[in-house]
């Protein structure tokens, strides 16, 4: 088998924050298989965007090493990232706040060729900027003067302009109305066939990585919890807090009447870590079992949990053959 | 049918300058018990539609023509002093930046006693105060009264407006994206703790949201704006399931859920982009279905059903496939 195109190892990070440690990761680890999508899902504070910086080279993880197509490049110099950084983007969350206001879209998306020395640029920009679907007019405007659908379009085009392997996506379509939402993830899914790109798509909406991603993971209080084929998870959560989550989604169908999971409590704060299980304090299930580190079980082919219920299913799995939800 | 609670009819509301209103004859009734359901995209107007409603529309905003009634009385043509009062008291609102709608400068329990106040003569308006945050559901409540907006995390921050609500017990409470931007587990708490208050009170709730997920939960009636006019309005179940509003036929299409792994959203794809021209329908640039008859002529909204309305020409002769159709996936109980 080949190597993965990412890998991230025990990665942790941590931060200082008026006085106190903020742990914003803590021993995450997984690896991205070339061509894949993987959904990466979460709420405030998990460590999302901060996994993002780090795999970017934005932030400098505390612990933990990277490897980009089998090479380690954790603790590399910033000139040498730089040249890493054409291999791999990020395309940040809100482009009314990530793109220079002061520049139009054709310096917008020539500047990260400049920087990588692409050729023959003048070819690029038209023809990235027929990938993305934007007409020629909107070059000479600035992103004030862009719907939020094209803006996030030209910060997509900055993103694959040097023609990276792999784009870290942070909230793309947070902040976009619905139908442009389909047609930014319409639009993403053609790049990846066109380019053989390799996504991490950043959301906290379920709903838009269910149709997108292959594989999701899911973080809590700056760990992977859960991790597995998107079909999988969604069909057989195992973890308590992804059956939470999932279970928290409305359905845009008024003859749907779900079922929810209540959790206790407000979302956690990230300078506590709690020992054992993280989400210990607001599991509805927990029992003094959670106090223990959790092993991380496979539960089903390529799906990982760490929750004693994921135990369990694997108990009664090895009794009775194929995989029965723990439900 | 009873007579509605709250109707705005006919509303136009322009800006200095612009080209067309932004508001252009919006009709909407709101019924005196359960949630009413405005969807749209932004700059459809279903905000402003919502603060015409409070009497707040923003400076440099003009009403063109139309009225806004509550309790027989034209809301728009109250003075100021008279509209505060009503605000107060009958029409209460929550925000989707709930910290941006709280004072600063005081404390979340001294917020809320002083809606209690409003209410009453307020001999206990502290206790009371702790009393309504507990039933907010705020953990630790005696140390969050004494907090101040900053110190409180979004979500507590919409606790202490719901609990705001719950002191004044408007008649009309009207929740405008309350819960976008914060975490799902923490949303559907917040819209539980609305469906509670709406339950206790027998209150009105109009839910602006482009979040058709929150909205197909908890609306009955449903109206749908796009362009400063509302272009369908249908009880909920018949909105999602048989729109013929091809707008609506659009939002329906690139609705994405999370309970099912369909793939309509991204094969059915967004309608085109236009611009609004001439004195016809508001869709037609971007409508699929568009005729020299759609530009040319006035569209009104028309009767399609009980409790259903459509702003399309052509909506008794068009096919608009509805989601299920598109999906061939059978309808189906979530189990979770």
């Amino acid at each position: 088998m080949t190597s993965p195109l990412l890998e991230v190892r025990d990665l942790s990070c941590q931060f200082s924050d008026r006085g106190r440690t903020v742990h914003a990761l803590n021993g995450v680890s997984f690896s991205v298989q070339a061509g894949e999508t993987v959904g990466l899902v979460g709420e405030s504070g998990c460590g999302k965007s901060t996994l993002a910086r780090c795999i970017v080279g934005l932030l400098v993880p505390s612990e933990g090493r990277l490897l980009f197509a089998g090479e380690q490049y954790s603790g590399w110099p910033e000139r040498r990232l730089r040249r890493l950084r054409q291999e791999v983007q990020l395309v940040f969350q809100d482009p009314a706040t990530a793109l220079n206001p002061s520049w139009t879209a054709r310096r917008l998306i020539m500047e990260p060729l400049h920087l990588h020395g692409t050729p023959d640029r003048d070819r690029r920009l038209a023809q990235v900027l027929d990938e993305v679907e934007l007409p020629a007019a909107i070059l000479d405007r600035r992103p004030d003067q862009l719907s939020g659908g094209q803006r996030q379009r030209v910060a997509i085009a900055r993103a694959i302009g040097p023609r990276p392997r792999f784009i870290v996506l942070d909230e793309p379509t947070a902040s976009v109305d619905m139908s442009i939402r389909a047609s930014l993830l319409r639009l993403l899914r053609k790049l990846q066939q066109e380019e053989g790109l390799t996504y991490l798509f950043i959301s906290h909406d379920l709903s838009t990585v269910r149709h997108i991603a292959d594989r999701l993971l899911v973080m809590y209080l700056g760990r992977v919890v859960e991790e597995g084929p998107t079909e999988s998870v969604f069909d057989a959560p195992t973890h308590v807090y992804t059956r939470v989550l999932l279970s928290s989604i409305p359905i845009p169908d008024p003859a749907v009447r779900r079922r929810r999971l209540p959790v206790l409590g407000e979302p956690p704060s990230p300078t506590e870590i709690p020992s054992g299980c993280p989400f210990r304090p607001r599991c509805p299930l927990a029992t003094g079992e959670c106090e223990q580190p959790q092993p991380y079980l496979e539960v089903a082919s390529g799906h990982r949990a760490a929750c004693r219920l994921a135990r369990s299913a694997v108990r009664v799995r090895a009794k009775a053959g194929p995989l029965v939800d723990g439900r | 049918m009873t007579a509605p609670l709250a109707a705005v009819e006919d509303l136009s509301v322009g800006f200095e300058g612009a080209p067309r209103p932004v508001l252009d004859g919006v009709s909407l009734e709101i019924p005196g018990e359960g949630w009413t359901g405005l969807v749209g995209e932004s700059g459809s107007g279903k905000s402003l539609t919502a603060l015409s409603l409070l009497g707040l529309l923003p400076s440099g905003a003009r009403v063109l023509g139309g009225r806004v009634l509550m309790g027989g009385e034209d809301l728009l043509a109250l003075p100021p002093e008279q509209m505060r009062r009503f605000r107060g008291t009958r029409i209460g609102m929550i925000f989707q930046s709930p910290r941006s709608a709280l004072n600063p400068l005081m404390t979340a329990g001294d917020q809320i006693a002083r809606a209690v106040r409003r209410r009453s003569d307020g001999a206990h308006a502290e206790r009371e105060a702790l009393e309504l945050l507990r039933r907010v559901r705020i953990p630790d409540p005696e140390l969050r009264a004494a907090a101040y907006p900053h110190q409180l995390s979004g979500g507590m921050c919409q606790r202490v407006l719901i609990a705001m609500m719950l002191a004044v017990r408007p008649r009309l409470l009207i929740a405008d994206e309350p819960t976008t931007g914060l975490d799902v587990t923490v949303q559907s708490e917040i819209l539980d703790l609305v469906q509670a208050l709406q339950e206790e009170t027998g209150m009105a709730v109009l839910l602006i949201s482009h979040d058709l997920g929150i909205v197909a939960e908890h609306c009955r009636q449903v109206a749908v704006m796009f362009g400063g006019r509302v272009v369908e309005t249908a009880p909920a179940d018949v909105l999602f399931r048989e729109p013929r509003h091809p707008y609506t036929a659009e939002l329906m299409a690139t609705l994405l859920r999370a309970d099912r792994p369909v793939d309509v959203a991204l094969a059915a794809g967004a309608g085109r982009a236009g611009e609004v021209t001439g004195s016809g329908c508001v869709y037609a640039a971007r409508c699929h279905h568009t005729e020299a008859a759609c530009v040319a002529q006035a569209v009104l909204l028309e009767a399609a059903g009980p409790g259903h309305a459509v702003a399309c020409r052509r909506h008794r002769e068009l096919t608009l496939l509805s989601v299920d159709e598109k999906a061939g996936v059978a309808r189906t109980e979530v189990r979770r």
